[in-house]
């Protein structure tokens, strides 16, 4: 049995199959399990930069988008300095300035400027008022870019403005902070300004506790980001467990259930068999689609609940052919001896017709997995939060189709998630293939 | 002259696993209205000459060597267009192993009988039809069979339709590949009657294969006895039959059991060589009991031992003149 | 058993199946909606409540006044019957071929009545997903031919490996792929929806609008698709080439042509025709989620609407016709089956 490895179709599924049990198996390893749970929360991939492609896209292409970094502050009496070098062609997607001080009653001011590595100094670009604990300030908030527009006017064409009047919502900020004071500043079409760069927070008085900012990537991780700055990653990884686990389940359900009821159906013959072959029909006639969304808007199912409800409908595949083997190996002469002996009918089962369906069984459960992931990634697809309340990878492409990753060319977002439900389905197609060959020499070619 | 020449015909399979020689230097003639018998093991290549004397070896299979000539032309040398166009049907047919699953299921018998009327001899409908009923009871089935499908048909009812559509186009070699293999010893027996008939009747040239020799001794003028894909011992089946020269011959003969004489069946030991690695020099010698160092060095010369009686074995050296 | 007897006992048999999905169905479809629909029904009341007219009355008017919205909003989606009432009512509807009217949901001409809706939704399933259908299977019936021909050659490898890539995708998913590469990045063709906005007032513009929109979704269904039938096509072929009838024809000198489409497709064809008639109807339930990621005005798209909405009607009006077409083509099969192969008796000796 284990002879599949003859098989290069099968040593290939196997191949996939380790790939996939290992990234469910080690996903904490990749991914902390944190991210996971808190996948719809907000507030937790606040310092992740939001829609950005993976990192290794700074390989084929010729501009360099700038990564991901996280700086301490220097500080000096009433100023915290961060000491940006910014070297690549694209700048961060945004800079995340958070301030911590101890909460008081009294009004405090503090003040963010930068100096650029041309000597420009930007001064007061905001001034917040607050009274302790944490100020937040996003350089893509509307104050800083408002600032910053204002500020590059002085060097815009007046074409170019004319060209951005009433749009302004839609000029990068970080473009502007990090070009050279040129026409098309403002529409980031400027050379870029490489050097060292100083943001810095005035604080008066200056009483900080802790400092950070976040200077995010244009580019993020290994499989990028989505417009809620969720790393993919995270995503796919944890979402093998799921894809593996329902696929599994469903298809060791509906294969079982579906296995035993035809033959059953096949040995019991007469009357009973035709009655149970009427509910196959209508169970079969069942649209199950629509009957699987209604059911996962009611319940939202966890995955366990969804592969239930799928083998509900999905036991109708095998049975025909289970039966069929079933109804031949019954007018075998030994079980005609069998009977004669006295051996109950489960017995003559047991011993003498399950055994040889049992290949067929394991070859069909594995080609039967492919479906069940393919159903759930549907729903979840058609659903998302709504339909099964664990983040698959269907989810994930839900989201993508919700955001309009695709009309927005955020291909890594669309690429990653299908392209493993493929790859899942796949793994199990080549596995039940070989399976299959082995095990049914009828079909030795 | 001879209506078929083979002469030193080679037909090899080119398989993964190996070449496998099924036909190794095959020879024979075949005169007009003479009844040919090709008789041997299974596997030892007389399916495969058949298939060659018509071109449809399957693939891996092809003819590697040798000629075969019909009247004064080589047909080895022939396109499979002029095969199709001139040979095939019309002048070399063929009966089936098991016309159970030669007969195309969708069609009527009619309708495959007259495929062959109408596309060979460019025969109208109606004469089709006609023809069609003629040869349906020649071979004595009603003619209510031409609607029928062949799955309505009984095996000795789908043997003789498959001979009524063999014989359409009267060609003058009529090859049998083991018609009776599938058939119970009664029909068996009315269906070579009807096979010696036609061949009287019709004076066509007839090859039968078969591995059965009750069938030989009845039916057939000639014998050759094939071996391993080369031919042991071939000539006039009485012959043959009452004095075989072959070792291998001989052990077939004595391993029929007859009804009237009380001796015990002997079988011939050993099993059939691999024709992919066959024994060197003379193929039969791990099995012969007569074997001897020659045999296994050297391939053995054909002699003639009797009129028209020639065999390859050392036991019968070519006389030096 | 004579075909007409076999013809009546399959139909019964299949009107009952028809009616226990129905009523499966109605089941389903009536509860998952009614929690739905009460939540929004209370969600617009309590809007109303916010209007200075309504804050104008008093106490008692005030309450004669929600009560009054709220029986009429139960009115109007048929919430003032109790579940099983509902159920029963709109199953029996629904079989006596009553569509009725849709509580929520309005054909894009404005029609309300079920039957409208849903005939206004059908062409262009069978424009998109029949046409897609046609195209795979003469694709794959011509590919699996020739893949047949020279089996463990190039092109049959290539068959083999390409169809169980191409069935692994989710044609929602490979959708999204189109988009993005052809729509979004090389911009051939429109990102969704059945015509531009604003629509060409010229009938063979429009004709033309309308089958540049069904490029992207034609194309991916038909790439998703075409590889499982070439394979199945194949397979059958290469078990029917090894026939003995095969050699038999061929050594009756037939050109090559006649073997391989008269006897052999032939001999094929009730396998291969069962499945086309079977993938053909069930085309059109229209693919729920393809429909949805293209915006098609189909079937399946207006399934999907119909569940989000919580149109009851039109759900069990889709359901009937989807289950009913499947219906006829399952015993249609049985039929053609037996007309196209001799072998097979139609009846149940015949099982």
């Amino acid at each position: 049995m284990r002879e599949f490895r003859r098989f290069k179709i099968g040593l290939l599924g196997l191949v996939f199959f380790a790939f996939f049990v290992g990234m469910a198996v080690f996903a904490p390893l990749i991914a902390p399990a944190e991210a996971y749970y808190r996948w719809s929360d907000i507030t937790y991939w606040e310092e992740y930069p939001k829609g950005v492609p993976p990192e290794w896209v700074n390989i084929f292409s010729s501009k360099k988008a700038a990564t991901q970094l996280t700086l301490k502050p220097t500080f000096v009496e009433k100023n915290i300095t961060f000491t940006y070098n910014y070297q690549s062609d694209i700048p961060p997607s945004d800079i995340i300035l958070k301030v911590s001080t101890t909460a008081t009653d009294q009004e405090r001011q503090l003040s963010l400027h930068v100096s650029r590595p041309d000597g420009m100094q930007l001064n007061n670009i905001v001034r917040i008022v607050h009274r302790g604990g944490e100020v937040r300030i996003l350089f893509t908030s509307v104050d800083v870019r408002g600032w910053l527009i204002t500020w590059a006017r002085d060097y815009e064409t007046v074409e170019n403005l004319e060209k951005i009047r009433g749009r302004e919502a839609f000029v990068n900020p970080l473009m502007i902070l990090f070009s050279k004071p040129q026409p098309g500043i403002l529409l980031g079409t400027a050379e870029n300004l490489k050097g060292q760069y100083n943001v810095v927070v005035q604080l008066s008085p200056p009483t900080a506790t802790t400092a950070r900012a976040i200077f995010t990537g244009s580019v993020f991780g290994i499989l990028g980001t989505d417009t809620l700055g969720r790393d993919l990653l995270v995503g796919i990884v944890w979402g093998s467990r799921l894809a593996l686990l329902i696929g599994l389940l469903t298809a060791v359900l509906s294969e079982t259930i579906g296995m035993i009821y035809g033959v059953v159906s096949a040995y019991k013959g007469g009357i009973i068999d035709e009655a149970m072959q009427r509910i196959l029909e209508t169970v079969s006639s069942l649209p199950f689609l629509p009957i699987l969304i209604i059911l996962s808007y009611i319940m939202r199912p966890t995955v366990w609940n969804l592969a239930l409800l799928m083998a509900i409908f999905f036991w109708v595949g095998p049975v025909k052919t289970v039966r069929s083997m079933a109804l031949q190996l019954k007018e075998q002469p030994y079980v005609e001896a069998a009977k004669a002996l006295g051996a109950s009918g489960w017995r003559i089962v047991g011993k003498h017709i399950a055994p040889q369906i049992l290949p067929y069984f394991f070859a069909s459960l594995a080609l039967g997995v492919p479906g069940a992931i393919l159903t759930e990634a549907g729903i979840s697809f058609l659903m998302g939060a709504a339909g099964v309340s664990e983040p698959t990878w269907g989810r994930i492409l839900h989201d993508a189709q919700r955001y309009s990753a695709t009309i927005n060319g955020m291909w890594w977002w669309v690429l990653s998630p299908g392209l493993l439900i493929s790859l899942a389905g796949l793994t199990f197609v080549l596995l039940g293939s070989a399976l299959d060959r082995i095990l049914n020499p009828k079909l030795k070619r | 002259m001879a209506l078929l020449k083979v002469h030193r015909l080679k037909t090899y399979f080119y398989t993964y696993r190996g070449t496998v020689k099924a036909v190794d230097d095959v020879s024979f003639d075949l005169e007009k209205g003479v009844a040919l018998g090709l008789m041997g093991e299974s596997g030892c290549g007389k399916s495969t000459t058949a298939y060659s004397i018509m071109k449809i070896v399957p693939p891996p299979g092809r003819i590697a060597e040798g000629q075969i000539l019909l009247g004064d032309v080589d047909i080895t040398k022939m396109s499979e267009s002029q095969m199709r166009q001139q040979i095939r049907w019309k002048r070399i047919s063929m009966v089936f192993q098991g016309a159970m699953n030669a007969l195309t299921p969708v069609y009527t018998i009619g309708r495959q009988i007259n495929e062959a009327l109408t596309h060979h001899a460019g025969m109208s409908r109606d004469e089709a039809v006609g023809r069609t009923r003629q040869l349906l009871e020649l071979v004595g089935l009603d003619r209510q069979i031409a609607q029928r499908y062949p799955h309505e048909l009984s095996g000795g009812q789908k043997q003789r339709a498959f001979i009524a559509m063999a014989l359409t186009l009267n060609p003058d070699i009529l090859i049998a590949d083991e018609p009776t293999t599938a058939l119970d010893v009664v029909v068996q027996a009315q269906f070579l009657n009807l096979l010696k008939r036609l061949v009287r009747d019709l004076r066509m040239s007839l090859i039968l294969i078969t591995h059965d020799l009750s069938v030989i001794a009845e039916m057939v003028d000639q014998a050759i006895v094939m071996y391993a894909g080369k031919i042991a011992e071939k000539g006039p089946s009485e012959e043959v039959y009452l004095k075989p020269a072959h070792p291998y011959t001989q052990g077939l003969l004595r391993s029929v059991p007859r009804l009237k004489t009380p001796s015990q069946i002997q079988w011939i030991e050993g099993l059939p060589p691999d024709l992919v690695n066959p024994p060197p020099a003379c193929r039969f010698h791990p099995r012969c009991k007569y074997a001897m160092d020659i045999c296994r060095k050297k391939d053995p010369v054909e002699t003639r031992v009797g009129s028209g009686h020639f065999v390859s074995c050392w036991l019968y050296p070519p006389k030096v003149t | 058993m004579g075909y007409g007897l076999y013809l009546l006992f399959r139909s019964a048999n299949a009107v009952l199946v028809l009616i226990a999905v129905v009523f499966v169905s109605s089941i389903l479809f009536n509860a998952s909606v009614e929690q739905e629909l009460r939540a929004s029904i209370e969600e617009s009341v309590s809007i109303r409540i916010t209007s200075p007219a309504y804050r104008a009355l008093n106490q008692t008017e005030r309450e004669n006044l929600m009560n009054l919205w709220r029986e009429t909003e139960y009115k109007r989606y048929g919430l003032d019957q109790p579940y099983w009432i509902r159920v029963l009512y709109q199953a029996r509807d629904i079989m006596t071929l009553n569509f009725g009217d849709a509580s929520i949901m309005r054909s894009p001409t404005g029609a309300s009545g079920v039957l409208q809706i849903i005939l206004e939704a059908l062409p262009w399933t069978i424009m998109l997903f029949t046409t897609a259908t046609i195209i795979q299977i003469l694709l794959g019936l011509y590919l699996g031919l020739k893949a047949a021909q020279g089996v463990g050659g190039a092109l049959d490898r290539g068959v083999s490996v390409f169809a169980m890539l191409s069935n692994s995708l989710p044609m929602w998913w490979f959708g999204m792929l189109m988009i993005l590469t052809l729509s979004y990045g090389l911009n051939l063709f429109p990102s969704g929806g059945k015509v531009s906005i604003p629509p060409p007032t010229d009938p063979i513009t429009y004709f033309f609008d309308v089958l540049w929109h069904m490029g992207l979704p034609l194309l991916t269904a038909v790439f998703v698709s075409f590889g499982a039938w070439t394979y199945i096509t194949r397979n059958i072929v290469v078990g029917t080439l090894q026939e003995d009838f095969v050699m038999a024809a061929r050594a009756k000198g037939l050109p090559e042509r006649k073997v391989i489409y008269g006897h052999v497709l032939r001999s094929a064809s009730p396998p291969i025709v069962t499945m086309s008639i079977l993938s053909l109807l069930g085309s059109l339930g229209g693919a729920i989620i393809t429909e949805s990621v293209f915006t098609w005005p189909g079937m399946g798209r207006l399934y999907w609407i119909a569940l989000e909405t919580g149109d009851v009607r039109v759900l069990l009006g889709l359901t009937f016709i989807t289950t009913f077409l499947y219906l006829v083509a399952t015993v249609a099969i049985d039929f053609i089956y037996g007309f196209l192969d001799p072998r097979v008796k139609v009846g149940l000796t015949g099982r």
